[in-house]
């Protein structure tokens, strides 16, 4: 039976588990996929792929609930799979045919009405279109494969377009074109679920992330909430004069790694709250003046790294 | 317009994956290969002394030599569909292509049949072709006769063909590995043909049930439809030939339907 569509909510997984022989790949994962651009991350064995295949139908949940737009993974896989367009990190296609044939095939496998137009639309946009697109696929470079995969995932305007490490082989320029063509379709209303782990790609066009650890999720939200989570703990501090300054926050036992550099003090703390009602006082110790202090913004990648981290220290501590 | 264009892309899938199985040089080595194979079983016409009977030793003669072609390219055709099939489902799964192709919108009952048919619709043909050719040529003086008996090599070919392709099929999926399910599938095939080779020197008369194997039991329909004679009390005679038709069918879909079904409801891409 066809469910509601929720207008925020595209996926839910609940509770999931999967296991592959002696290899347990999720254990119990839970998500959401919004609206919008979605983020998998975590490192290899994760289960990010398993998580995307669970959701195209590929393979079958042991326990759990899996849906797409309200319908059942595995039972309405085929409904599930006209709305969705996909990219996978091995993209393999018909190699003896051209990448114009190959995409009329997929065309018309999706049912898309005026495919031509179609197929030159989604051409133009991964940049194969002239003579690219009547050669064979087999003559392709790894890079044009990439972009072919993108463009049959574009074809025919997917609800939810989910790519799975899509610039792996990409140059920094074809990295930078395809960004931005996730961008401009995000505006068009086109969501996506991206599996990568070129993480500053990712905080550059994401609206949501899941971070994944060893079949499950660890961490959720929206890029400031996940580095809300983790507060800076570096700061830049331009003073003048710096040199006494220097002196007395070596004296201080918060203080975890200290360096300077001209005029500018980089300080990592181990106590923040400790160290920002502190800092006035020092300041004016020293008889110097202050410009300006600024917070080192955490990155996703140290995000990442610390709740892998952490996640893995708070398993060996419960074992 | 709905079932029109899922025919329109049934049959793109089809040739697609027509194109991709049958490519260069697989067509040519199965083209020759079977080609040598049909000449090697050509029956010379003997003189016939006795005019009275010339029409009835001359369709005896069409009918073994018919049957003779057919036998003799199951070996070949074997190691085809073993190959062939091993390559359409066990090396797209390495390759990523099922994945892809379980990804987009088409049912794995279309993926399955087109996959299927690309293999067997062609070796059917060749099969069948060969028949064609080397009857007409060896007997061309009666055409409409010719033709009469090879009509019924088509059905024929089909069903043993969609024996040894579900067999190849059934293991190319649950291996997934191009070249062990080749290997296990020919090997699994010729186990089929060689136990027919034994007779009743070897086993005593037991080797008469040998007619009810799968290899055997759709070449004796073969024989029985066109009038190849065996010998008294035998259980190629013996036996209705309804027995023959029912067991070849059966033969040609158990295993089809048992990959067909694993592959709709269990096959999952792990890899």
């Amino acid at each position: 039976m066809v469910k509601a569509v929720n207008s925020k909510t595209l996926g839910e997984f609940e509770s999931l588990t999967k296991r592959f022989g002696t290899t347990q790949a999720l254990r119990g994962l839970s998500f959401k996929i919004y609206e919008g651009i979605n983020g998998l991350i975590g490192p290899n064995g994760a289960g990010k792929t398993t998580s995307i295949r669970l959701s195209l139908g590929l393979i079958k949940p042991d326990t759990g609930k899996a849906e797409m737009f309200g319908l059942n993974c595995w039972k309405e896989s085929l409904e599930i799979r006209r709305r969705i367009g996909i990219l996978f990190e091995k993209s393999a296609f018909y190699d003896g045919l051209s990448g114009f044939d190959h995409l009329n095939l997929i065309a018309k496998l999706k049912g898309i009405s005026k495919s031509s137009i179609e197929i030159k639309r989604v051409l133009r946009l991964v940049e194969l279109e002239g003579g690219a697109q009547n050669r064979k696929i087999g003559g392709y470079s790894a890079g044009m494969r990439q972009r072919l995969g993108f463009a049959q995932a574009l074809l025919g305007e997917p609800d939810l377009i989910i790519l799975d490490e899509p610039t792996s082989n990409l140059d920094p320029l074809g990295r930078t074109k395809l960004l931005n063509v996730i961008k401009d379709l995000r505006k068009n209303g086109v969501s996506f679920l991206i599996s990568s782990h070129i993480l500053p790609e990712l905080e550059r066009v994401c609206d949501n992330f899941v971070l994944m650890n060893n079949g499950q999720k660890i961490r959720e939200g929206t890029i400031e909430q996940m580095l809300g989570e983790k507060t800076s703990k570096t700061f830049v501090i331009n003073v003048q004069p710096a040199d006494l300054l220097l002196k007395l926050l070596k004296r201080e036992k918060y203080v975890e790694a200290l360096s300077i550099n001209g005029q500018s003090l980089h300080v990592t703390v181990k106590d923040v709250a400790r160290f920002k009602r502190h800092l006035p006082l020092l300041i004016s110790q020293a008889h110097a003046s202050l410009d300006e202090v600024k917070v080192v913004r955490e990155d996703l990648e140290s995000v990442f790294k610390s709740a892998i981290e952490e996640d893995s220290d708070g398993k060996l501590s419960g074992n | 317009m709905g079932n029109l264009a899922g025919i329109n892309s049934s049959l793109a899938l089809l040739k697609a994956e027509m194109k991709k199985v049958w490519s260069r040089p697989i067509l040519e080595l199965a083209v020759i290969l079977i080609a040598l194979i049909s000449v090697s079983a050509i029956q010379t016409l003997v003189q016939i002394e006795d005019q009275s009977k010339s029409q009835l030793a001359f369709q005896l003669l069409v009918g073994n030599g018919v049957s003779a072609i057919m036998t003799r390219q199951m070996q070949p055709l074997i190691i085809f569909c073993s190959i062939l099939m091993s390559l359409s489902f066990a090396r797209d799964y390495e390759q990523g292509l099922m994945q892809s192709m379980l990804s987009l919108p088409i049912s794995r009952t279309s993926l399955f049949t087109m996959k299927f048919l690309a293999v067997i619709l062609p070796l059917t043909f060749l099969s069948w072709g060969f028949v064609i050719f080397f009857s007409i040529l060896n007997y061309y003086s009666n055409l409409f006769l010719v033709i009469q008996f090879v009509i019924f090599a088509l059905p024929i070919a089909l069903l043993a063909l969609m024996f040894y392709g579900g067999l190849a099929t059934i293991v190319s999926l649950v291996i997934k590995r191009t070249i062990p399910s080749a290997l296990t599938a020919m090997l699994t095939g010729f186990f089929f043909w060689f136990i027919t080779t034994l007779d009743t020197q070897a086993i005593g008369n037991t080797a008469e049930y040998l007619a009810l194997t799968p290899y055997k039991t759709p070449l004796v329909l073969l024989d029985r439809t066109m009038g190849v004679i065996f010998p008294p009390g035998s259980l190629e005679i013996s036996l209705p030939i309804w027995v023959f038709v029912t067991l070849t069918l059966i033969y040609a879909s158990i295993f089809v339907l048992l990959s067909f079904v694993y592959f709709v409801r269990r096959f999952e891409v792990r890899e």
